[in-house]
């Protein structure tokens, strides 16, 4: 899958490099240590691809997404998406951006305006991008809330009335509702129950295959990439070690530390046998 | 076999509340057993597992038995409590930088409970303290019993508190989400740490967890609660092969499944479209 598909996103050799205080403390002055977090990578992403970027904590997979979002500059290197340089973003091109890439976060209670009602929350990027008459953009939001199976009654709710599951459709809504190229989801099913975890990478599932939206999928959670990913990448210290289709990375690991990986997840099942194997470089 | 634990008609309800948290809940465990309590946010666990350990807040009404050893621990004073926490009874929580104290160094505060249960001198105790963090596998024990919590890793602390929890060789050992805050091949070294010091010492364990991958591996029996009351009890074996009941079943086909070709998952389903409900019940304030 994905090789004849047109290339939305290229990220050329990625670097981010912050100061942080030695192991002196932060009250020795002089004594900075350069941590680079994203260590030259490179990524692609087709148009209605999607990309799992997996990695443990520290492994940058987050910063990554923050480049690609513009929230973080890059130390070096390039991103290019639908061919145009977006490594530099001027504030109006910046603008323009927020409408081809949005975003959903972990944790859908601290990413949604407590304030406003659901209808209002998922119609903003509408008003914000100036798309529609107020007609067509109540339609709209009415049309993405079926398309990620809000019950219609919620659109008068106020967020704190929604269980997590729920606002975490409201995230995926919002971000679908002004049609962008790319989204980029950070950890969107980790603050959630297993059950209801269940549901949402079913939608993820289900934007994937009934949009042509391209999404970067980023989980420190092996588990559950496999059924919502065309190709995964895995992260380690900035680096990317492994990359490719979902199911060659999963069946046929090439790097010790994918396997290491892979065989760190206890099988949910009494009868399989659990032999982590262990890692070092 | 005896029970080390038999826990009898347990209700609990937080002042204030207008529901019990948990509510006639019923089980028993046998010396050296691992029993795991599995269920989503909610359900009940982490009170079930304070209820036990003496530790929930003043004004909580608890009805209900649960003898340890045959004694009543329920509604027991804090000062008859107080031995029996760390020898007899011990816990280990989700969060190990909660657990230990920033300000002084982790091998003072093993030392501290050494000697705060046995008699021994600072010396012994502190040979001791150094045994402990060399058999949850802290290298350089000796050099990190002056180390802070802030100066080791989720992981280092997390052994602090396994060595901690096990130093004192309780019979029973009450472990919260013990691995849920780390990253996954930490999480594997952890878990083969608790087994392996468990099996040694004959301990027996309640593992409350929410992952069913943890309960699948560690434990032979399992509680599976919801809503603060037990859907379904029974063997490992049965649990996962032959769930009686409609909740364990939902939750493990919600289990997402590396090793397995990608299968088809259970779409919107009763749970959520139930919260959307209750919801607007409670709604329009």
């Amino acid at each position: 899958m994905g090789e004849e598909r047109e290339l939305l996103l290229r990220v050329d050799m990625a670097r981010k490099e912050y100061d942080r205080p030695g192991p002196a403390g932060r009250l020795r002055r002089g004594k900075k240590e350069r941590f680079v977090a994203v260590d030259d990578v490179s990524i692609s992403l087709a148009r209605a691809e999607t990309l799992s970027v997996v990695g443990e904590s520290g492994s940058g997979k987050s910063t990554l997404g923050r480049m690609i979002l513009g929230l973080t500059d890059l130390t070096s290197g390039t991103i290019e998406f639908d061919g145009v340089d977006i490594t530099h973003r001027t504030p109006r091109r910046r603008r323009e951006l927020t409408r081809e890439i949005q975003v959903v976060f972990q944790d859908p209670y601290a990413s949604i305006d407590p304030r406003q009602r659901i209808e209002d929350v998922i119609r903003e990027p509408l008003d914000i991008h100036r798309i529609g008459t107020p007609t067509q953009r109540r339609e709209r939001v009415l049309e993405v809330m079926h398309q990620v199976a809000l019950p219609e009654r919620t659109a008068r709710f106020f967020p704190h009335q929604l269980s997590g599951g729920l606002r975490q459709r409201v995230s995926i809504a919002t971000a679908l509702v002004v049609r962008p190229k790319l989204i980029v989801a950070d950890e969107p099913v980790s603050a959630l129950d297993v059950s209801v975890q269940a549901q949402i990478l079913e939608l993820f599932a289900e934007v994937r295959h009934t949009t042509s939206v391209s999404v970067l999928f980023i989980s420190h959670d092996l588990g559950v990439v496999r059924e919502v990913s065309d190709r995964v990448a895995v992260m380690r210290h900035g680096r990317i070690v492994e990359t490719g289709p979902i199911d060659q990375v999963f069946d046929h690991p090439t790097h010790g530390y994918t396997a290491a990986l892979l065989s760190a997840i206890p099988p949910a099942d009494p009868r399989l046998p659990f032999h982590p194997i262990s890692y070092t470089d | 076999m005896t029970d080390l634990l038999k826990v009898q008609a347990l209700s609990v309800r937080y002042a204030g509340a207008l529901r019990p948290s948990i509510a006639d809940v019923s089980f028993s465990l046998a010396a050296g057993e691992v029993v795991g309590v599995v269920g989503e946010s909610g359900s009940g666990k982490t009170t079930l597992g304070l209820a036990l350990l003496g530790l929930l807040p003043q004004g909580t009404k608890v009805h209900g038995s649960a003898l340890f050893e045959r004694a009543e621990i329920l509604g027991v004073s804090e000062r008859e409590l107080r031995p029996l926490r760390g020898t007899l009874l011990s816990t280990i929580v989700q969060n190990p930088a909660t657990a230990l104290n920033p300000s002084f160094s982790v091998g003072s505060q093993i030392v501290a409970l050494l000697r705060r249960h046995r008699t021994l001198s600072k010396s012994g105790a502190r040979s001791l303290a150094i045994e402990w963090l060399d058999r949850v596998g802290i290298s350089e024990p000796e050099k990190r019993m002056g180390s802070y919590s802030h100066q080791l890793s989720g992981g280092m602390n997390q052994r602090v508190v396994i060595a901690m929890a096990l130093a004192l060789s309780p019979r029973l050992v009450i472990a919260d989400e013990p691995t849920s805050a780390l990253d996954v091949t930490v999480q594997a070294a952890i878990l083969r740490l608790i087994t392996e010091l468990i099996d040694d010492s004959g301990s027996s364990m309640v593992l409350i967890t929410h992952d069913l991958g943890v309960v699948a591996q560690m434990c032979s029996r399992v509680i599976v609660m919801k809503d603060g009351a037990v859907v379904e009890a029974g063997e490992v074996d049965q649990i996962f092969h032959a769930p009686r009941s409609d909740y364990t079943q939902h939750l493990l086909a919600s289990q997402p499944s590396h090793s397995a070709p990608a299968k088809p998952m259970p779409t919107v389903s009763a749970s959520e479209a139930a919260v959307a409900k209750s919801t607007e019940e409670h709604g329009h304030g």
